[in-house]
C-alpha cells in the first residue's frame, strides 16, 4: 500500500521535474540564468509575507476550479466548460448584488452567493443534459458554451450593465456583498478559507457519502455500477451540476473579493487550468488544494520574476503546458519505471 | 438600392472572406486530425506557433512565401509532439491538447522577448500581397468582393476540395477514416494505425499552421500576441458544424467569418456586436443536438 502510494505520488512529481527541467532548457537558449530565474519565481511567490498571502488569495479560484474539474472527471464526464460557468456565476453574484440591494446586509450577501451557485450549476447542466440525452459530446458544446457566456458577460459589461467611464465594467457592488480581507491589510480574503472548508467537505464527500461513492462508481466504471443499482446518467448530471455550481461560486467570489464589480476579464483561464490542477492532484482534495498552491505560486511568482528578472512571466505557461502533457501520459510513467530498473 | 450601401455590403463579404480563411485551415486539420481518431484540441496552439513562426521565417529570410513554409513546418512539428504524446504515450487526449495550448502562447511569448525584445508586437516583416484578379477585379460589386485577397483565400479552397477528395475518394482516405473508426480493420490488413495517425496530426498542424501565417502575415505583417484570440476553439465549432467533412469546412467558416464581419460594422453603429457573435455557437449547439450517437459513435468529439 506505501510503495503504490509513492508511485502514485512519483508522478506529479516527476512531471513537475520534467517541466523544471525543460524550463531550464529554454530559460538557458533565450540567454537567461536558469537558477535566478526560479529563485526569482519563488521569492515572488514566498519572499514575504505579503507575497505569500498574494498567493494563497490567487490559489482561490484555481481550488474552486480544480475541485470543480475533479467532481466532474470522477464521475466520467470531462467538465472543460468550468471556465463558461465561473463567468455565469460572476453575472449572478454581480445582478443579485446590484439589482437585490433591498435585501439586508448579511443575507444579501448569501442570496449573492447563492445566484453565483445558481447560475454556474445550471449552465453546467446544458453540456450535461444534451451528453446524457442525445449524446452531444460535452467538450464540444462546453467550448460552445464557454463562448457564449464570455459574450454575454462582455455584451453586459458594455451595454446594459455598463458604469459610466471609459472602461467596459459595471457599477461597484454594494459594500455588503464585498467579501473583504480577513486581517486588514493582510491581501488574504475569507475566500481562502471559504475553499479550505470546501475541499475538506469534497474530501469527506468522496471518503464516506453514498453519492461520493456513487459518483466514483458511475466513473470507474457505469455499467458495473449500473449493476449496483447506481444510474451513472443521473449521478453524472449531479455532477455536473455541482461542478458548475464551484466554478459559478469562483465567479462570484472573484467579483465579490479581488474586483468588486463585473469585469469582463472576471477569470484569466481558470477553468481551464482546474483541469490541469485535477489530472495534478491525482483527483483527490488534497492534490487539488496542493497543485493549486503550485499554480498559484506560479502566477504569483512570475510576476516578480518578469519585474525583476526580465524574464517574461509567460515562462510558467510553458511549466504549467509541460507538467500537463506530462500527466496526462502516464505511459512515460511505465517506461520510466520499466527502465529505473524496479526489480 | 444606394451605391454606399452596396459597397458596404462588398466591404462586408470580402471581410467574411478574410476571416474564414484562418478559421477554415485550422478546421480541415482538425477535421482529419479527428477523422484518423486524435482530438483536435491544440488547433489553438498550432496556429499560434504558425503565426508566430511565420513572421519569424519572413523577417530571417525577408520573404513573405519563406515566412508561410516557415509557420507551417514549425506548426506541424509542435502538432507531432502533441502527436506523440497521444499516439505512443496514450495520453488522455483533453488534458494534453489544452496543455498545448498552455505550451504555446507561453513559448511564443519566451521567444518574442529575445528575438523581438518585446511579446506585444513583432518587428514588420514583409508580407502576402493581394492578388487582383484579372477580369473580376473590373466589375463593380464582384471585383470589390471577390478580388484583392491574397493567394490563400484561393488556396483555402483549393485544400478544402483536394481533402475532400483525400478523404473520401481515395484509398488513403479510407484508411484516414478507419483508423478513427475501425482500427482493428487497418491492423488486419497490415497497415499501422499509428502511421496514418502521425500524418493526419501533421497534416492538421500544417494546416492550422497556415491559418495561423494567415494571421500574421498576409493579414498584416507583424506578429502580435492576441493574434489567435480564440481562433482554434471557434475552428473546433466550424468543423464539428461542417460535421468533419472538408468541403462543408467552406460554408461553416464563412458563416463564423461573417459574424465576424459584421461585428465590426455594428460596432461602429453602436450595436450590441456580442449578441451577433454568439449566434454561431448557438448555431453548432443545435447542430450538435442534432447527431444522432449512434451516427457518431467513433468520433471522439
Amino acid at each position: 500500500m506505501k510503495i503504490k502510494r509513492f508511485e502514485k505520488l512519483a508522478a506529479p512529481v516527476l512531471s513537475i521535474i520534467i517541466a523544471l527541467l525543460i524550463g531550464t532548457a529554454i530559460i538557458k537558449i533565450c540567454g537567461y540564468h536558469p537558477l535566478s530565474a526560479y529563485s526569482a519565481l519563488l521569492k515572488g511567490a514566498f519572499g514575504s509575507f505579503r507575497y505569500t498571502m498574494a498567493t494563497l488569495e490567487k490559489s482561490v479560484p484555481l481550488i474552486l476550479c480544480g475541485i470543480a474539474a475533479m467532481v466532474a472527471m470522477k464521475s466520467g464526464i470531462f467538465n472543460i466548460g468550468a471556465e463558461g460557468q465561473l463567468f455565469m456565476g460572476a453575472i449572478g453574484y454581480t445582478v443579485a448584488a446590484l439589482y437585490l440591494d433591498f435585501l439586508p446586509g448579511p443575507l444579501h450577501l448569501m442570496v449573492c452567493i447563492l445566484v453565483s451557485i445558481l447560475f454556474g450549476s445550471a449552465w453546467a447542466f446544458v453540456p450535461a443534459i444534451m451528453k446524457i440525452r442525445i449524446g452531444a459530446n460535452e467538450v464540444v458544446t462546453s467550448i460552445m458554451l464557454n463562448y457564449i457566456a464570455q459574450l454575454f458577460t462582455s455584451y453586459l459589461v458594455s451595454g446594459p450593465m455598463r458604469a459610466d467611464g471609459a472602461v467596459s465594467q459595471s457599477d461597484p457592488i454594494p459594500a455588503a456583498t464585498t467579501i473583504g480581507e480577513i486581517v486588514a491589510g493582510s491581501k488574504i480574503t475569507w475566500g481562502f478559507p471559504l475553499a479550505i472548508v470546501l475541499c475538506i467537505v469534497f474530501a469527506v464527500l468522496f471518503k464516506r457519502t453514498q453519492l461520493g461513492y456513487e459518483i466514483t462508481a458511475a466513473g470507474m466504471n457505469a455499467r458495473a455500477a449500473e449493476a449496483g443499482g447506481i444510474q451513472p446518467d443521473r449521478v453524472r448530471i449531479i455532477a455536473m451540476m455541482i461542478s458548475g455550481a464551484l466554478a459559478g461560486l469562483a465567479g462570484g467570489l472573484l467579483v465579490a473579493s479581488t474586483f468588486g464589480r463585473l469585469v469582463e476579464t472576471v477569470s484569466t483561464s481558470f477553468g481551464f487550468d482546474g483541469i490541469s490542477i485535477a489530472v495534478l492532484g491525482l483527483y483527490t482534495s488534497v492534490g487539488v488544494f496542493l497543485s493549486s498552491l503550485l499554480f498559484g505560486a506560479l502566477h504569483t511568482g512570475s510576476l516578480y520574476m518578469e519585474m525583476f528578472m526580465k524574464i517574461p512571466s509567460e515562462l510558467i505557461d510553458v511549466l504549467q503546458g509541460v507538467i500537463i502533457v506530462v500527466i496526462a501520459s502516464p505511459a512515460i510513467f511505465q517506461i520510466l519505471f520499466k527502465r529505473g530498473g524496479k526489480r | 438600392m444606394g451605391n454606399e450601401q452596396l459597397s458596404l455590403i462588398a466591404s462586408v463579404l470580402s471581410a467574411t472572406l478574410r476571416m474564414s480563411v484562418p478559421l477554415g485551415f485550422a478546421a480541415i486539420g482538425g477535421a482529419i486530425s479527428e477523422r484518423s481518431g486524435i482530438i483536435a484540441l491544440g488547433l489553438e496552439g498550432y496556429m499560434t506557433i504558425g503565426a508566430f513562426f511565420a513572421v519569424l521565417g519572413a523577417y530571417t529570410t525577408n520573404s513573405a512565401a519563406f515566412g508561410l513554409l516557415a509557420g507551417a513546418l514549425a506548426a506541424g512539428i509542435f502538432a507531432l509532439i502533441y502527436g506523440f504524446v497521444s499516439i505512443h504515450l496514450k495520453a488522455q487526449q483533453t488534458v494534453s491538447g489544452l496543455g498545448m495550448n498552455t505550451i504555446a502562447p507561453g513559448l511564443v511569448a519566451i521567444l518574442m522577448v529575445a528575438i523581438f525584445g518585446n511579446k506585444g508586437k513583432s518587428a514588420l516583416t514583409p508580407n502576402l500581397q493581394p492578388i487582383e484578379l484579372p477580369v473580376i477585379s473590373k466589375i463593380p460589386f464582384l471585383g470589390e468582393v471577390f478580388s484583392g485577397h491574397t493567394i490563400l483565400l484561393y488556396a483555402f479552397l483549393l485544400v478544402a476540395v483536394l481533402s475532400w477528395v483525400i478523404m473520401y475518394k481515395t484509398p488513403e482516405g479510407i484508411r484516414l477514416r478507419s483508423a478513427g473508426t475501425n482500427p482493428e480493420v487497418i491492423e488486419a490488413l497490415g497497415l499501422s494505425v499509428k502511421a496514418i495517425q502521425y500524418r493526419a496530426v501533421f497534416a492538421s498542424g500544417i494546416l492550422a499552421g497556415i491559418g495561423g501565417a494567415y494571421l500574421s502575415i498576409a493579414q498584416l505583417n507583424f506578429y502580435s500576441s492576441d493574434m489567435v484570440s480564440g481562433r482554434g476553439f471557434i475552428a473546433i465549432a466550424v468543423f464539428v458544424f461542417a460535421g468533419w467533412n472538408p468541403v462543408r469546412c467552406i460554408w461553416a467558416s464563412l458563416l463564423f467569418g461573417f459574424t465576424e464581419a459584421i461585428q465590426m460594422r455594428l460596432q461602429t453603429l453602436g450595436m450590441p456586436s456580442q449578441i451577433i457573435q454568439m449566434l454561431p455557437y448557438f448555431c453548432t449547439l443545435l447542430v450538435l443536438a442534432n447527431i444522432r450517437t449512434s451516427r457518431k459513435k467513433h468520433h471522439i468529439m
